[in-house]
């Protein structure tokens, strides 16, 4: 049995290489210090970065630790399906090519700049507030992926987890600190790599065990390879999640550092977009490995299902490795997790005082000031962050809650990046009516009925496009897929009718925040020239 | 701009150099992507067999509860069945399996003892996964995959014999279960399915107020590897022995259609 043995240890081997990898990584944070001068190198690195850091940045941001856990859990369960998981962002990839420029473009330090400028200042610090609770949850993510997969090795409920959780938020606190975005650019590289080994690691020892793949069809059933699943991962599901995904990208605050750091928007479109479809390779490795897993611990090889999916990557390690990989994987998946979490600490932090602390809280103090506090929102999001990860214990419901909170915004940057006549009346309308008709559809809420005739017809209906999951006689909840079109819609369609009914900014304003836009980078002196206030070029 | 021309209230950024071009490579490569996650589908797809995946749950002479029922949900989740059928169980623990798992129809014994809940009609099953809990002395969860595109049966041409065929010609290998579903409003039930029955009977497998005109039948054969010990093996009657031979039976379980009336 996989986890009887609860009293399996990590042994001096793995331990070196975690530590070896621990320490090295605050190295990197120690030595960045001295280059951090000011803002602009803590936030944006300088803006100094070209495409191989910019991709590998991108990547290491975008590549949280729990994504190859639940990725290969989704595998596990549900077979290639899972890979909805994160492939849900693969159709957004090539849109990153057309974005990444404009991002580049505004020139501003994060996002809570776009939506003051575009906006408002409610809309500013209203954004700054999101990007910390919202960070909180993604951090927390990524620590509660590190403690599952300790949990998993340790073959059970360990101290060791919580420890191993709070020495990976002090090492990252550590060199993301003290060394901003450069520290987390230059050990997104050392990370990257170390993802890549990580999302291939398991495979060819797992195909070998259940004898290749002839093995892996003769133990798992004909619907794990399918590309969509009956349940959870349908193809509805995929489509709305694709969706959401698409319109809550923008929001995410970490992408202004990540196309911002960017030498140029050549650079910044090319690390972006290749950077992510990095990503989008390791993504088959998960599942591949997740599939593997359900062959070794559901089919026939030990008869013996795991009691939590997201166990099923980990399981495997701990199960085929020697000692020393996995000390490696441990460290490659603490890599995964600190690469996002020191991109989205900076970002948090950015947010707070840039939109909120500096310009309404505090005004006029030094640069060192701002720096200072920076730092010390920045520990104080990580260590939020902490709490939650040892307290909770699913992933994928921090991850698809995660998922549905940046439309709340994303909705109002796309109108406001592309259409003159978004507005703050519109985009407060927009946000409040996603926001109601998330939480009246939310699908863990009551279940329902439906009595009146003609009703039966109309549930089937509903129930055959996978809006409602029938629990019961006459008893229905919704599903995810009616959750995110609903609330999706709602947003969209309040913000153009009432951006159509309502006055915004003026011309002069409006006409300012597009020649922005339009403006490519390096010519920045025709936008002095026409009056145009350049934040941060 | 133009001037005195009205310009549009949408504001599309200009594309710099490498625009299109790059967004069009951009779609290569998630077609790579797509095409390198289709590969590994198709080979592991492979010819797939039919195949039984088995779990023991439950504590002898007891039904599972607790972490042991815990354990047989997330087994039956995991394998994810259209069809889960469960025989010899308690009210208690049927009702509690039926509230755990998605359940979209169902056929419940008035004694609670067997059931059969599905997730999807079981005409739009295709491909289906089959779970069976049967629970004797100790609990058994075996997961067969049953192809329900080949069901046999129907009044015009009912009977083992055209399942026995169907085997022979479809699954091509031996199935690790055969699933009757010798249902229909008439009394009647499949001739053949009768002889076998009653050759049961006269073995003293079975009693005679089980044999059932209109029933669920499923055969478990030996892919379960000598989990489910009770074994009819009916070979007098030469349609069933065909059968036999083809697909060696080690367990059978009856489900009256009266009983979830």
């Amino acid at each position: 049995m996989i986890f009887s043995a609860i009293d399996y240890r990590l042994n001096w081997a793995d331990w070196l290489v975690i530590f070896v990898y621990l320490g090295g990584i605050a190295l990197i944070g120690v030595i960045s210090f001295k280059y951090i001068k000011g803002l602009r190198d803590f936030f944006l690195g300088g803006r100094r970065f070209k495409k191989i850091f910019v991709m590998f940045h991108a990547f290491g941001a975008g590549t949280a630790g729990q994504d190859p856990i639940q990725v290969a859990g989704g595998g596990y369960n549900r077979g290639f399906a899972g890979i909805w998981l994160q492939l849900l962002w693969l159709v957004n990839t090539p849109v990153y090519w057309l974005v990444a420029p404009v991002w580049r473009r505004m020139r501003y330090i994060t996002t809570g700049d776009f939506f003051r400028q575009r906006y408002g200042k409610s809309q500013e610090v209203s954004f700054a507030v999101y990007g910390l609770v919202f960070y909180s949850v993604l951090n927390a993510l990524n620590l509660l992926a590190i403690k599952k997969i300790v949990i998993a090795v340790a073959g059970g409920p360990t101290p060791w987890a919580n420890w191993i959780v709070v020495a990976s938020a002090i090492m990252f606190l550590v060199y993301g600190l003290l060394g901003g975005l450069i520290a987390a650019v230059i050990n997104d590289l050392i990370q990257g790599l170390m993802i890549i080994l990580l999302s291939f690691i398991v495979i060819p020892a797992g195909l070998s065990k259940i004898g290749g793949f002839t093995g892996l069809h003769e133990k798992v059933g004909v619907e794990l390879f399918d590309l969509f699943a009956a349940e959870e991962f349908t193809i509805a599901w995929a489509i709305f999640m694709t969706l959401a995904a698409l319109i809550g990208i923008v929001a995410h605050p970490h992408m202004m550092g990540t196309c911002g750091s960017a030498k140029n928007e050549r650079e910044a479109r090319w690390g972006l977009c290749y950077g992510n479809f990095l990503k989008r390779i390791c993504t088959v490795g998960w599942v591949l490995t997740g599939v593997i897993a359900a062959a070794l611990y559901a089919g026939s090889v030990t008869g013996s299902p795991l009691p939590d999916r997201e166990l099923a990557f980990p399981a495997m390690v701990r199960d085929l490795l020697p000692h020393g990989l996995v000390g490696l994987f441990i460290a490659c998946i603490i890599a995964a997790a600190q690469s996002s979490l020191s991109a989205a600490m900076v970002a948090s932090s950015g947010l707070f005082i840039n939109n909120a602390y500096r310009p309404y809280i505090k005004k006029d103090a030094s640069e060192k000031h701002y720096l200072t506090a920076s730092r010390l929102v920045a520990a104080i999001v990580v260590v939020g962050a902490l709490v939650i990860a040892l307290v909770s214990t699913s992933i994928i419901r921090l991850f698809i809650f995660s998922m549905k909170i940046p439309p709340l915004f994303g909705i109002a940057w796309w109108f406001g990046v592309i259409w003159r006549k978004a507005n703050n009346k519109g985009m407060w309308a927009s946000f409040f009516a996603c926001a109601i008709t998330m939480f009246a559809t939310w699908p863990w809420a009551e279940p329902f009925t439906m009595h009146w005739k003609g009703s039966w017809g109309l549930t089937q209906f509903f129930s055959r496009i996978n809006f409602v999951k029938p629990i019961g006689d006459n008893l229905y909840v919704w599903r995810d897929e009616w959750h995110i079109c609903a609330f999706l819609a709602a947003g969209v369609l309040t913000m153009l009718i009432v951006s159509l009914l309502t006055k915004g900014k003026s011309k002069k304003e409006l006409d300012d925040f597009y020649t922005l836009i339009h403006t490519p980078v390096g010519q920045e002196d025709k936008l002095r020239e026409a009056g145009i206030p350049v934040v941060m070029h | 701009m133009v001037e005195g021309k009205k310009k549009s209230s949408w504001e599309i950024p200009p594309p710099g150099p490498g625009t299109i071009s790059g967004f069009f490579a951009a779609w290569v490569f998630v077609g790579a992507i797509i095409g390198l996650t289709l590969i590994l589908m198709i080979i592991g797809k492979g010819p797939m067999a039919l195949r039984v995946v088995g779990y023991e749950v439950g504590i002898e002479g007891k039904a599972p509860a607790g972490p042991e029922l815990d354990k047989l949900v997330t087994a039956i989740k995991q394998a994810n069945p259209m069809l889960l059928a469960v025989h010899g169980t308690s009210k208690e623990l049927t009702e509690e399996l039926r509230q755990r798992i998605e359940v979209k129809e169902q056929n419940v014994a008035s004694d609670g003892s067997s059931a059969i809940f599905s997730k999807y009609p079981v005409e739009k099953s295709e491909g289906a996964g089959f779970a069976l809990i049967h629970f004797g002395k100790t609990g058994k969860f075996g997961v067969v995959n049953v192809d329900l595109t080949k069901i046999s049966g129907g009044n015009e041409k009912p009977g083992l014999e055209k399942a026995v065929g169907l085997a022979k010609e479809e699954f091509g290998k031996t199935p690790h279960a055969i699933l009757v579903l010798a249902g229909g409003d008439t009394p009647h039930a499949p001739s053949d399915y009768l002889d076998a029955l009653e050759v049961m009977v006269e073995r003293g497998k079975l009693k005679a107020e089980d044999i059932a005109a209109s029933d669920w039948r499923i055969f478990i054969p030996e892919g379960m590897e000598g989990n489910l010990k009770e074994c009819y093996v009916p070979t007098d009657n030469k349609a069933i022995k065909e059968f036999s031979d083809r697909v060696p039976i080690v367990a059978h379980f009856v489900f009256h259609k009266g009983d979830f009336e």
